[in-house]
């Protein structure tokens, strides 16, 4: 097991300030998520620390060592990457094996290796096979192997579900977080798609252009946004914002997530519903307060009748206030 | 309508297929006859009076077995030479931020524009300083500093075409970024290497000019060479002379032939993806 401590890093890339003064504190076994919209910086973050670059300030320790002296090979880490960087002249077996042979490991120690890690992966019938004559999903479970065969204490995923479509991302997600607690290896998870950040992540970091705006566990983000960004981000579907003086704080901003509104009778708001969605188990209901747009969950279809005229309740102990200019959160 | 234009390219397709294959054949049939002339009473490979006595001769009686040996050595040394420092440098000027690196490779480029004939001279008096005249050495370093930029450029390209994570796979994996290089880069790159080894190989094989004036000794001619030499004297030898221009070009045919897959993949360079 490896901890990762990130203290006070920066990265600039030419005129562009890409990190801004991160710090983070990984615990030994973790499963840590980096989030954040795309060019937020999550790439970079993650192969500083990978050792694939190189900070422009600040220190990377990995089990309080610092490592940013240290080349990628020397840090005892594994990484997946985003378009699986297989081996395309090697087979399956070989991809699998690649590491372990450069550590000088015995030929028969290596097969029991590979085959060991296939068979966790259920891909033992594809050991002979190149990468081009994979699937994707078949492709992203020989990253994923390659990077296990190593079994190192540290492993990082840079998007690793990106490419993969929706049915097969869900599996992958189960079977990583399923991985997690099988080897136990601190993990390091970049992600842009919040439910995968909010799904395998003990803690989830949410970066936005270059900063780190909040770390915490996934229920702690969601229930306890530090900021506007961090609240509009994490949660689907996304929270609301309405000017404060409908709560009587014109000073602050007020955000709402959308199960925290229902229509009743006695509601203290008036709404004029738009347009409903049906998903299934619930509905989606976009609504109107003087001009303000409005999005919450009910489980019934809002009748239609009286110029579709509604009153909402709002649970006021789930509201989250913001200030107005900095988009701080207001306790 | 569509007859008639098919039978259009059918003629223009014809009459230039035999203008490109009309020298060879009579090159054949010329290297075949015995009176070293470079008349044919007619239009036939092979006549009755053929015999490959000009063939036999070439071998025994000539320097040509050594010049063919020399030939193979100068041109399997370039391609070699060339081919492994055009690999690092293209490598080096794909994955590095080098300052002014752009700047180097339009300079690289640029010298490619003065023709190798109009540097003849400075040459010869450069290598004559070194002692180099009159030396295979200067003739290796002059075949691989001219096909150089060329073959970087052309490698460079086909490097650039691999995405970097597949060697930052490999350094995560263990390697350092030259065992990187030589066990995940290389071993993908047999296409391109394929396409600039046989222009190396090509350049050096066929290149008379300079060769002619370094090399005086008739034992250290190269085969372009030595077959100009048998014009020069009293009464050219056509028949001899054709038939070492027919096995001049079967090294270059093999090459063609062995490397083809390589080469049609390789030319597609830019649409292969690692
Ligand atoms: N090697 C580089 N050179 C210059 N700019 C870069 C480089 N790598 C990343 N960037 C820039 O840094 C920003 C963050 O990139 P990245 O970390 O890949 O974002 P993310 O992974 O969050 O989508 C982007 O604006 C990108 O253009
Ligand atoms: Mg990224």
């Amino acid at each position: 097991m490896a901890s990762v401590q990130c203290s006070h890093i920066n990265k600039d890339f030419g005129q562009h300030h890409i990190l801004k003064d991160i710090s983070l504190d990984i615990k030994s076994g973790e499963f840590l998520v980096l989030v954040g919209p795309s060019g937020c910086g999550k790439s970079t973050l993650l192969r500083t620390i990978a050792g694939l670059e190189s900070p422009t300030q600040g220190d990377v320790l990995i089990d309080g060592k610092s490592v940013v002296h240290l080349q990628p090979r020397q840090r005892g880490l594994s990484m997946v990457f985003q378009n699986y960087a297989l081996y395309p002249h090697l087979s399956v077996h070989q991809n699998l094996g690649f590491g372990l042979n450069l550590q000088g490991l015995p030929q028969v120690e290596i097969n029991s290796r590979v085959k060991e890690v296939a068979e966790l992966l259920q891909i033992q019938h594809l050991l002979d096979r190149r990468p081009k004559d994979l699937s994707g999903g078949q492709r992203q479970r020989v990253a994923v192997g390659r990077a296990l065969v190593r079994k190192t204490d540290l492993i990082l995923f840079d998007e690793p579900l990106s490419n993969l479509d929706a049915a097969l991302r869900s599996q992958m997600r189960f079977e990583i977080k399923k991985l997690h607690q099988i080897t136990g290896s601190t993990i390091i998870y970049v992600t842009h798609d919040q439910v995968e950040a909010t799904t395998l992540g003990d803690r989830i970091a949410v970066l936005n252009q270059g900063v780190l705006e909040q770390i915490a566990t996934p229920c702690q983000i969601y229930s306890y946004p530090n900021n506007r960004f961090v609240a509009s981000f994490i949660g689907t579907p996304e929270i609301n914002f309405l000017p404060g003086k409908f709560f009587g704080r014109p000073e602050a901003e007020v955000g709402i997530r959308p199960e925290a509104i229902c229509a009743k009778e006695d509601g203290q708001l008036e709404a004029v519903v738009e347009m409903q969605e049906y998903l299934g188990s619930h509905y989606l209901i976009h609504a109107r307060i003087n001009g303000f747009a409005l999005r919450f969950i009910s489980e019934h279809c809002i009748p239609e009748g009286n110029n579709r005229q509604i009153k909402l309740k709002v649970d006021m102990a789930k509201l989250h206030f913001f200030d107005k200019a900095t988009g701080a959160r207001i306790s | 309508m569509k007859k008639l234009k098919l039978i259009v390219s059918l003629i223009i397709l014809t009459f230039f297929s035999l203008f490109a294959l009309f020298p060879i054949g009579y090159i054949f049939a010329v290297s075949f006859k015995n009176n070293n002339s470079f008349q044919l009473s007619s239009f036939q490979i092979w006549t009755d009076s053929s015999s490959f006595d000009n063939y036999i001769k070439l071998f025994t009686e000539t320097q040509f077995p050594t010049w063919l040996i020399n030939s193979l050595v100068v041109s399997t040394s370039v391609t070699l030479f060339g081919i492994t420092l055009a690999a690092f440098a293209a490598y080096a000027l794909s994955r590095f931020p080098l300052r002014g690196g752009p700047t180097f490779l339009l300079v690289l480029l640029s010298t490619q524009m003065l023709p190798a004939t109009m540097l003849l001279l400075p040459f010869y008096l450069l290598l004559s300083k070194f002692g180099l005249a009159n030396h295979y050495l200067g003739l290796l370093i002059i075949y691989s500093s001219t096909a150089l930029p060329f073959c970087i450029w052309q490698l460079k390209a086909w490097f650039d075409s691999i995405p970097k994570s597949l060697e930052e796979a490999a350094q995560v994996d263990g390697s350092t970024r030259l065992q990187a290089f030589f066990k995940v880069i290389l071993p993908i790159s047999g296409p391109a290497l394929a396409v600039t080894s046989l222009f190396q190989f090509m350049t050096a094989w066929s290149e008379y000019a300079i060769a002619a004036i370094i090399l005086q000794d008739s034992e250290l001619f190269t085969l372009p060479v030595g077959l100009k030499s048998f014009q020069a004297s009293l009464a050219t030898e056509w028949g001899l002379y054709a038939a070492a221009a027919v096995l001049v070009s079967i090294p270059a045919v093999l090459l063609f032939t062995l490397l083809s897959k390589a080469l049609i993949s390789g030319l597609t360079m830019g649409s292969v993806k690692g």
